[in-house]
């Protein structure tokens, strides 16, 4: 509704104090953007999946990068994700697609 | 993208809230009814807000959430109790409701209309919305909701001379 149409004195005899209104807003809002969360969460969840994945992919198509002794790195997905993102690690054709086989990944 | 988005949401949220109750008070007839579908309705605003494409106000989109999580939720109600409607008194139970005679009568008048007349005399009566705007809540011709709002308050006249109270609604 434009302000125009906004009545100056409510005729239906319901004054709805200030304070009482920000609240109800503050608990809409806060409401509302708790439901959002949803799909950023999923966002995250593939995003930590993709990377997962590929963090083993390196291992296993780059077995001569790892190391032969010592301790196993510990690469978390997120690291590896950013790794992905930020173009430090590349993959060639032959690779994703064999990375793609390999997890029976026929569509993105 | 998002963080602006949020602020417009929260901006119309802060700036209709107090309308938002009153017009959910007036169809659920219960405070705390009220503020569910006024909660819920944001709820559903914001995940449809990327859908609006400007064919109403940002405002009146807005305002057909309200009115329909308002009706779901008395139907919801109505559904479970096992009150006739028409025993109801249909005066809103809220601390911020405040009335006399003949606005309590006129409450109790407007609960006996069919759900669409009722509807569009609450937002032609009280809220003074232009036919045009109420035509784009509701989804109906304007030709329609001007025979539905003279109908309703023909209704509510006949109700209240019964009473022997006035109303002061244009026909």
């Amino acid at each position: 509704m434009n302000p125009s149409t906004q009545p100056q004195s409510p005729r239906d005899g319901i004054t709805v104090p200030s304070e009482f209104a920000a609240d109800l807003a503050a608990r809409s809002t806060e409401a509302a953007r708790r439901t959002r969360r949803a799909p950023k969460t999923r966002r995250i969840w593939l995003a930590t999946a993709a990377a997962a994945v590929f963090a083993g992919a390196l291992l296993i198509l780059r077995p001569h990068a790892a190391p032969s002794a010592g301790p196993t790195p510990q690469l978390t997905a997120d690291e590896a994700w950013s790794a992905l993102e930020q173009g430090d690690v590349t993959l060639t054709e032959d690779e994703l697609l064999e990375l793609a086989e390999l997890h029976g990944i026929t569509t993105l | 993208m998002q963080r602006e988005a949020l602020s417009q949401f929260t901006d119309l949220v802060e700036r209709h809230t107090d309308q938002w109750y009153r017009v959910a008070l007036r169809i659920v007839l219960d405070h705390d009814a009220a503020q569910d579908a006024v909660q819920e309705a944001c709820i559903k605003m914001w995940t449809h807000w990327a859908s609006y494409r400007g064919e109403a106000q940002r405002s009146t989109w807005a305002y057909r959430f309200v009115v329909n999580e308002a009706l779901n939720i008395q139907r919801r109600s109505r559904s479970k109790s096992s009150v006739d409607p028409s025993e109801l008194a249909g005066v809103p139970d809220s601390p911020y409701f405040a009335a006399d005679a003949a606005l309590a009568a006129l409450y109790g008048a407007v609960a006996q209309l069919p759900e669409q007349q009722r509807l569009v005399f609450q937002l032609r009566y009280f809220d003074e919305l232009p036919y045009a705007e109420i035509s784009q809540i509701l989804g109906t011709s304007t030709g329609g909701l001007k025979a539905n709002y003279h109908h309703a308050v023909a209704k509510i006249k006949k109700i209240m001379v019964g009473l022997n109270l006035d109303l002061h609604a244009e026909s």
